[in-house]
C-alpha cells in the first residue's frame, strides 16, 4: 500500500520542484505533517508597491483579493445525465497570477500580475481594454490586446482570473 | 532471439543481466538497457552482475515496468516526440503505481524515470487544495489539532 505521507523527504522535494507557484507550495505544506516538514516554508510572496508601467508615471498596484480564493472552485452542481456544467470540476485550474488594482488619476482597473521566469520580468493581464483581454509585458513596456480569443471577457467568480485548460 | 544454431555468422551476443524481484520473479535485461540505472551500472562495473541481482524492495509487477522503461529508453533511433508520448502513457497509471515507480527509480537511480514519475505527481497536485490532495493520495494522518492550529497560524498571511 502506497503511504504517500511516508515518502522520503528528498523524493517529496522532487515533487515540489514541479509546483509552479508559492501557493501550490503552501497547499503542499498543508497536506500533512511529514509533507510540511519536507519543504521549507516560503516567504510571503506578495509584492506590494508600485511598478513602473508607463515610463513617465508609476502606477500603483494594490493587492485586493485573496489569492487563495482564486482556487476555490465553484460548488459542485448536481450531475446532470449528460454531464453538462459539472464537467467544470474535471478541469485543471492554473494560477495565472494574483489580482491587483491598477490605478491612475482617471480610473481603477483590475489586473492580474504574473511574474515571468526571469524574476525581474512580469506581465499584467486585464479585461478592461475596451472589453478585450490585454497584456502588458514589462520587457515590451506597452499594452497589447490578446487576439484570437473569444470575447467578451468576464471575471469569473467575483473577479478572479482563471485559466481553464 | 532465436537460439537455433546455424552455420551463418551468429549475431553479436548481447550481454544480459538478471534481476530478481522481491517476490522472486526474475527478469532478463540487456546490459546496455540496465545502464539507465546508476545502481546497476555500478554493479556491472564492479563485476557484481554475473549472478541474479536481488532487488528486495521492488516487486515483480513494478520491476517488469521498470525493465520495460529501461529497454525503451535504451532503444536507438527513437525520436524525442514519440518517446515523450510513450513516457506520458507509461505514467498514465494509478497513484499507487506512481508511488512505486518513484521509490524504484530512486533505489535504482534512474534519473529519467525519477523525474518523469515525480514530475507527473507534481503536475497532478498543482492547483489542488490540501483536502483534494489528501483524498487523491489517501492521506488520513494529516495533523494533530495542535499542528492544525500552527498551520492555520503560519498560513495567516495568505488569508489576510
Amino acid at each position: 500500500m502506497a503511504e504517500w505521507s511516508q515518502m522520503p523527504e528528498d523524493l517529496l522535494r522532487l515533487i515540489v520542484r514541479r509546483l509552479g507557484t508559492p501557493f501550490d507550495v503552501l497547499r503542499f505544506r498543508s497536506v500533512c505533517s511529514s509533507w510540511r516538514s519536507s519543504v521549507a516554508p516560503i516567504p510571503n510572496p506578495f509584492w506590494r508597491g508600485s511598478l513602473r508601467i508607463i515610463p513617465a508615471r508609476g502606477i500603483r498596484l494594490r493587492r485586493v483579493r485573496l489569492p487563495l480564493q482564486a482556487h476555490h472552485l465553484p460548488p459542485r452542481r448536481p450531475r446532470s445525465p449528460a454531464g453538462g456544467c459539472s464537467k467544470l470540476m474535471n478541469l485543471r485550474v492554473l494560477e495565472l497570477g494574483h489580482e491587483y488594482v491598477l490605478r491612475d488619476s482617471m480610473d481603477t482597473d483590475k489586473v492580474a500580475l504574473l511574474y515571468l521566469d526571469n524574476e525581474n520580468d512580469y506581465a499584467l493581464l486585464t479585461t478592461s481594454w475596451y472589453g478585450n483581454l490585454a497584456m502588458f509585458k514589462s520587457g515590451e513596456r506597452r499594452w497589447c490586446s490578446v487576439p484570437d480569443m473569444l470575447s467578451p471577457y468576464h471575471d469569473m467568480s467575483k473577479g478572479e482570473f482563471y485559466a481553464l485548460c | 532471439m532465436s537460439s537455433s544454431s546455424s552455420s551463418s555468422l551468429p549475431p553479436c551476443p548481447k550481454k544480459m543481466i538478471t534481476l530478481k524481484s522481491s517476490d522472486g520473479e526474475t527478469f532478463q535485461i540487456e546490459e546496455t538497457a540496465a545502464l539507465q540505472s546508476k545502481t546497476l551500472e555500478n554493479m556491472i562495473d564492479e563485476n557484481c552482475a554475473s549472478t541474479p541481482i536481488p532487488l528486495r524492495s521492488i516487486n515483480g509487477k513494478i520491476l517488469a515496468k521498470v525493465v520495460e522503461f529501461c529497454n525503451k529508453h535504451a532503444e536507438v533511433g527513437v525520436d524525442a516526440e514519440s518517446l515523450h508520448a510513450w513516457d506520458a502513457e507509461f505514467v498514465n497509471v494509478e497513484y499507487t503505481t506512481l508511488f512505486d515507480y518513484i521509490l524504484a527509480a530512486n533505489f535504482l537511480e534512474i534519473p529519467t524515470l525519477l523525474d518523469l514519475a515525480s514530475g507527473v505527481v507534481g503536475d497532478m497536485i498543482k492547483g489542488k487544495t490540501p483536502d483534494e490532495i489528501r483524498k487523491m493520495f489517501n492521506i488520513n494522518d494529516a495533523f494533530s489539532p495542535e499542528e492544525e492550529e500552527e498551520v492555520r497560524r503560519a498560513n495567516q498571511w495568505a488569508f489576510e
